[in-house]
């Protein structure tokens, strides 16, 4: 019902297109609608989360004048209101809001994780989607070209280092030192690693956004392969000093490595600066 | 029955212990054995049987102890058969401190253990400020420590959503989990612990003496003060020591004490070992349950939350049975003295200020502005600001006639288990994956506690029901730790719910709200008669022919209705219906319609301020109004006690 709502709405919107210039005033109320946009190179003139996003997201880069629009969960409806905006995007974290949102200005709502869909395969669609709306069709394929030769180069590396057969890789962030978050089916470090043509050494069940909490002596069932942990973790030296994983095959193989901070819950561009960088750590790797 | 020895209770310890061990690892008794005496430093499934599983079951065993010890202490002390940290409000003051000094102070590495203790020790000392500290044996105490709980759990809710994605490990640590990796808890905890045991043995002959009453025991020289010192110092650190290594685990430190009673443990020194036993077989059990649970469900199963759900139907069983003292007044009565209240200027004020929080915002660029708000702009704040004055309106006169009709002024809507239910149900369309039409999920499960209110009404009496809304928001906050434990997107949305938020409110809402608040309202005008002939006393309103249970139970039904409506709508509110009826009385209303209409009009003023914080103080960013209208009333209700301690000195 709710896709239905969404899919007339942006049909709505896409037929009257022609009647309205492009949207122009911009903003995102969630931060992978951030990336599609910035990645169309329209620069959003307010996003949700504004200092967070540069702490966590990182890239793509928020020019200096994007201002901030509140919590993701109840963005500032009076300073939406008073920056005048002609397009809002929002996720289903906001769906019950698109009635008030809808009162200042078009809301569209881009359900990007989902159980029931490809959520890699997803992320195109719904930028692809953005960029017509957008009038931005031909950056989007010229976006797309290009993260697709990034990805190709990439390939390229690994298979230059490791030949037709890279070592399987685990993709976890660590919530304690007693248990981490999975990437599985279904995530985004998932799709970077299957593009790059790595299998995943740590499978999970499929869930809407892919990751699952499990216990750190999960990790043993790793027997080869590389675990790449996402930095930051603040109590890295409680674990890493701790009996269970010093006995980890992974840790004794020495086949450990730490990524930079790097989001997982993004789009396309998201998705390619995970392959980057986990293809960063693969070349890295001594073994 | 014949009482279980020590003995046979220890040796069930050693029997859970062992089904613990065998669950957590593969290896079979004998490799365990083998793996113990001859390790072999390759064989990872002995590394993480020696570094992982057996730690945790020692760990449970040591922390089960301390909890339980905790809250069998404190029961001691305070003589109050449901005294824990949980039900006081100390866990929540120690996890509060801890979450608070995780953001604000990162740099500042205080050992999270005195954090903890600092926390406990400020929650305590609201406790016995809120409620008397020689009411601390009767319900008073409970009552203060739930709006406590409600108060400093929302406080570092604000606190984590306003650090989301710093937070998420935080949550999942904090959901009490006694997973481990090697034995550094294990001794951190040893090494702070056995030390503190050594007390115990002093403190049981001054405890036995207390058990006559603190009259009686100063009488026959018990230095009462100090004990009291000593032993809640303990309590306190017992249990924050069991927070700082695991996280929150409440149920524990409530159900072993009670459950020692219940086997006939009655000296001192008794009631410690049985609890002691008691406590680290539930922790076990609580353990083996949340480990099999984990295995066989998609998602991790926190240690705290298999305890709630074994505890909490355990502690509302108790909360019925259990015979406990009513306690005594608060702020009321008033003084005499006072001048009639002019209730026209209070109302004339009131709408100033109504005003004024309607037309100031901020504009696009944060600067602060005065003016009447163009019609899209006022279009999007009316509803919030109606709703918000609304809720504070219902919640007054709910907490009026609760204080009433219980005659205690510590009694208020939050504490009926309503909006406990509601959350629960917010929390099962949640877990159902209805994003939509959440307001009815909470609107059912809120309906539902109302209607078993109704029908427990007249068959138990008041004070029994409050205490099921206690066990109530307890078996709830057994339910969340499930939730946040798996620090997703879910658990923040709950997060914010639970602090309280108009900003969902919609124009028809609003208007739905405002009427029905008014509707319920306008019906506790005929009912404010028999509010004032209870008060006189029971046999005194039965002499004047009022049917006092059939009243009682349409009191109940009024005061529930007002707050199911609210709690649908904004989930928990702590203190405001607690508060603003002390704080009517306090400013002189002495007849009830008085203290109706003031308030009711001192609700929607402070819920009109909230509101207006909420938008503008942390721009763009905005702070739920529950959570500040909460924090608000409970600085009020602190300085009235304060105000009123200073003028008894003088």
């Amino acid at each position: 019902m709710k896709h239905l709502k969404s899919l007339l709405l942006c049909c709505c919107l896409l037929l009257s297109t022609p009647l309205f210039a492009a949207p122009k005033r911009i903003i995102t109320l969630s931060w992978e609608a951030t990336e599609y946009v910035l990645a169309l190179g329209v620069t959003p003139l307010a996003i949700a989360d504004r200092n967070d996003y540069q702490q966590w997201v990182i890239a793509p880069t928020l020019p200096a004048q994007v201002l901030d629009a509140g919590g993701r969960l109840e963005p500032n409806l009076e300073r939406i209101y008073a920056l005048k905006p002609d397009l809002i995007i929002i996720n289903p974290a906001l769906a019950a809001m698109q009635g008030n949102l809808q009162k200042i200005a078009p809301t569209i709502l881009l359900d990007s994780f989902k159980a029931e869909h490809n959520n890699a395969v997803a992320a195109e669609q719904l930028q692809r989607q953005l960029a017509i709306q957008l009038e931005r069709t031909e950056q989007h394929t010229a976006f797309m070209q290009q993260q697709q030769a990034k990805i190709d180069d990439l390939r390229r590396l690994i298979t230059a280092r490791y030949g037709a057969n890279p070592p399987p890789v685990c993709v976890v962030r660590f919530a304690s030192p007693t248990s981490f978050w999975a990437y599985g089916e279904n995530s985004m470090p998932e799709a970077a690693m299957h593009a790059l043509g790595l299998q995943n050494a740590c499978p999970q069940a499929r869930t809407a956004w892919g990751t699952r909490l499990r216990k750190t002596p999960d990790l043993a069932q790793i027997k080869q392969g590389l675990l790449l942990h996402i930095a930051p973790f603040a109590r890295q030296a409680e674990l890493f000093r701790s009996p269970v994983w010093q006995a980890l095959p992974v840790v004794k193989q020495n086949a450990v490595l730490a990524l930079p901070p790097v989001w997982t819950q993004g789009g396309v561009y998201s998705t390619t600066r995970l392959a980057e960088v986990i293809t960063v750590a693969l070349l890295s790797h001594q073994p | 029955m014949k009482r279980p020895s020590l003995m046979q209770l220890s040796l069930i310890i050693v029997l859970l212990a062992l089904t613990h061990l065998q669950l957590a690892t593969p290896l079979s008794v004998t490799e365990q054995w083998q793996a113990y005496w001859q390790p072999q430093p390759t064989h990872i499934e002995q590394i993480i049987f020696l570094n992982a599983d057996l730690p945790r079951t020692l760990l449970a065993i040591l922390l089960g102890a301390a909890m339980a010890l905790s809250g069998s202490l404190l029961q001691q002390l305070t003589q109050n058969p449901l005294a824990s940290p949980m039900t006081l409000g100390i866990s929540a003051g120690a996890w509060c401190a801890i979450v608070l000094g995780g953001i604000l102070l990162p740099q500042m590495p205080i050992p999270i253990e005195w954090l903890a203790m600092i926390g406990s020790l400020v929650a305590l000392g609201l406790l016995g400020t809120l409620a008397g500290w020689r009411q601390l044996h009767s319900l008073s105490a409970l009552l203060a420590g739930t709006a406590l709980n409600l108060l400093l759990g929302s406080i570092a809710g604000i606190a984590v959503m306003l650090n989301d994605q710093y937070s998420r490990s935080l949550l999942v640590w904090g959901a009490g989990d006694l997973a481990q990796n090697d034995s550094h808890w294990l001794s951190w905890v040893c090494i702070r612990l056995l030390p503190a045991l050594l007390i115990l043995p002093w403190l049981c002959r001054p405890l036995q003496l207390l058990q006559l009453g603190s009259h009686a025991a100063a009488a026959a020289g018990l230095n009462v003060l100090r004990l009291a010192i000593i032993t809640s110092l303990l309590a306190l650190w017992l249990n924050g020591l069991a927070i700082s290594a695991v996280g929150l685990i409440g149920f524990i430190s409530l159900l072993a004490p009670a459950l020692a009673r219940l086997l006939g443990a009655r000296s001192p020194a008794e009631q410690m070992k049985y609890s002691a036993l008691l406590g680290m077989m539930t922790l076990l059990l609580a353990d083996t349950l949340a480990m099999y649970a984990s295995q066989v469900l998609p998602d991790i199963l926190p240690s705290s939350a298999a305890a709630g759900l074994l505890g909490a139907p355990l502690l509302i069983y108790l909360c019925l049975r259990q015979p406990l003292a009513e306690g005594g007044e608060l702020v009321s009565p008033p003084a005499r003295s006072r001048r009639k209240l002019p209730l026209l200027l209070c109302l004339a004020v009131g709408v100033v200020v109504l005003v004024l929080c309607a037309i100031i915002g901020r504009d696009g660029m944060g600067q602060w502005v005065w003016s009447w708000p163009e019609a899209q702009l006022w279009s999007l704040r009316w509803p919030r600001l109606l709703a918000a004055c609304a809720a504070g309106v219902g919640l007054a006169i709910a907490g009026l006639i609760l204080q009433r009709l219980f005659n205690n002024p510590l009694a208020s809507p939050d504490l009926l288990g309503i909006s406990s239910g509601a959350s629960l149900g917010m929390l099962a369309g949640l877990a159902l994956g209805a994003s939509a039409s959440q307001w009815w999920f909470s609107a059912g499960g809120a309906a539902l506690i109302l209607l078993l209110l109704c029908w427990l009404a007249p068959r138990q009496t008041p004070a029994r029901l409050i205490l099921l809304g206690i066990g109530l928001s307890s078996l709830l906050e057994a339910v969340l730790q499930f939730v946040m434990a798996q620090g997703n997107n879910d658990s923040f949305q709950l997060l914010n719910w639970l602090a309280g938020s108009s900003y969902h409110t919609s124009a028809n809402q609003a208007l739905l709200l405002s009427g029905l608040v008014i509707l319920l309202g306008l019906f506790t005008l005929p009912a404010s008669r028999v509010l004032t002939l209870l008060l006189l006393g029971e046999s005194h309103a039965r002499s004047n022919g009022l049917n006092v249970q059939r009243t009682r139970w349409l009191l109940l039904l009024l005061a529930g209705g007002i707050s199911l409506v609210i709690s649908s709508q904004f989930g928990p509110m702590a203190f405001i219906g607690l508060v603003l009826p002390q704080l009517a009385i306090k400013l002189g209303a002495r007849r009830i319609h008085s203290q109706l209409c003031l308030a009711s009009l001192l609700g929607a003023v402070m819920l009109g301020l909230a509101d207006l914080a909420s938008r503008t103080v942390f721009f763009p960013a905005q702070i739920p109004v529950g959570a500040l209208g909460s924090l608000a009333c409970g600085c009020l209700l602190l300085l009235a006690l304060l105000a009123r301690s200073r003028s008894q000195h003088a």
